[in-house]
């Protein structure tokens, strides 16, 4: 592999990391709010982790 | 402190367009902009990343062992606090992970492999798995679980300065630090320099906009932990099996027991 393969494999990876891990916490919210009275959720319904 | 949330609903959204703006202009600085090094070439271009990766490593694991100990000192003693010790260290172990893959992708072009057994690359593995074990620890319930995890974080945290200094104190594969001499004087050419500082902001900005997010993830489970474990209680008591004191000492329980607030 080339040095831009490399560099491109490192900025790629990292973008996919940090929007997975964006989207775990997302998709982790969403399950927990489920589980939640409306009455007793901190977060207000409809809010979602998106910046 | 609100319990709920560490940041307003309208602030968190600037921060999480603020924070995707800058990781955007980083790419364009980091892969245009700034000029390829004179020896590794283009590879070094991996340093805008490798670098705020392993600073906010850093930054997530001083938070976590700040909030730990804040917990642990009876007149601070807070849920809030050992909800933002759990939220920074998982922060920080996706950090530390992208910092170990990063530095071996650097490493296989510069150095011609991809992992050494070297005194800095070894200390950070452990960090790794140091903190993978305390997020494991976080989800084992029982009384006291705040406490242990709070004491455990702290002891964990002895591996970061460790870490920072393993390249002064051994001789290693991995370089010293060559941004900063002693006197703090930059080394580096300007607009690489200011390319690397950009990536830090950028990395900082991600990393307060998600430990909000994570801190109101934090918040929900232990709501729902709580009304799991009151409805398991009711539901024991209801179907007759005793009084309740048997039944209950018989459950699991979700070890987010109720704190004394300061």
């Amino acid at each position: 592999m080339t040095d831009a393969g490399y560099v491109i494999t490192g900025w790629v990876l990292t973008a996919v990391v940090l929007a997975g891990y964006w989207a775990s916490i997302a998709r982790r919210t969403r399950r927990a709010r489920r589980s939640v009275p409306p009455a007793q959720s901190p977060v207000r319904p409809g809010e979602s982790p998106r910046p | 402190m609100r319990e709920d949330a560490l940041l307003n609903r309208r602030v968190a959204t600037v921060l999480g367009w603020s924070a995707l703006a800058s990781l955007a202009v980083l790419a364009v600085l980091g892969l245009w902009v700034a000029p390829p090094d004179a020896v590794q070439r283009d590879a070094q271009r991996l340093m805008y990343l490798h670098v705020p990766a392993a600073w906010l490593a850093y930054l997530a694991f001083g938070v976590t062992a700040l909030g730990s100990a804040l917990y642990l000192w009876r007149r601070t003693r807070s849920p809030v606090w050992d909800r933002i010790a759990g939220a920074s260290a998982e922060i920080g172990v996706v950090f530390t992970a992208l910092t170990l893959v990063l530095g071996s992708l650097w490493g296989r072009p510069v150095w011609g492999i991809w992992w050494a057994w070297d005194a800095r690359l070894v200390t950070t593995a452990v960090l790794f798995f140091l903190y993978v074990g305390y997020l494991a620890l976080r989800r084992i319930p029982g009384p006291g679980r705040a406490t242990r995890c709070a004491i455990a974080a702290l002891i964990a945290f002895v591996d970061v300065p460790i870490v920072h200094f393993s390249v002064d104190w051994w001789r290693t594969l991995h370089q010293e630090g060559t941004v900063f001499n002693e006197e703090l004087k930059a080394q580096i050419h300007g607009t690489m320099a200011f390319t690397l500082f950009w990536g830090v902001l950028a990395f900082t900005l991600a990393y307060v906009y998600l430990l909000d997010r994570r801190y109101r993830l934090e918040a929900l489970e232990e709501g729902r932990d709580e009304r799991e474990l009151e409805q398991a209680i009711a539901e024991r008591v209801a179907s007759g099996d005793g009084d309740g004191s048997g039944g209950a000492g018989s459950l699991v329980d979700s070890g987010r027991t109720p704190v004394r607030q300061p």
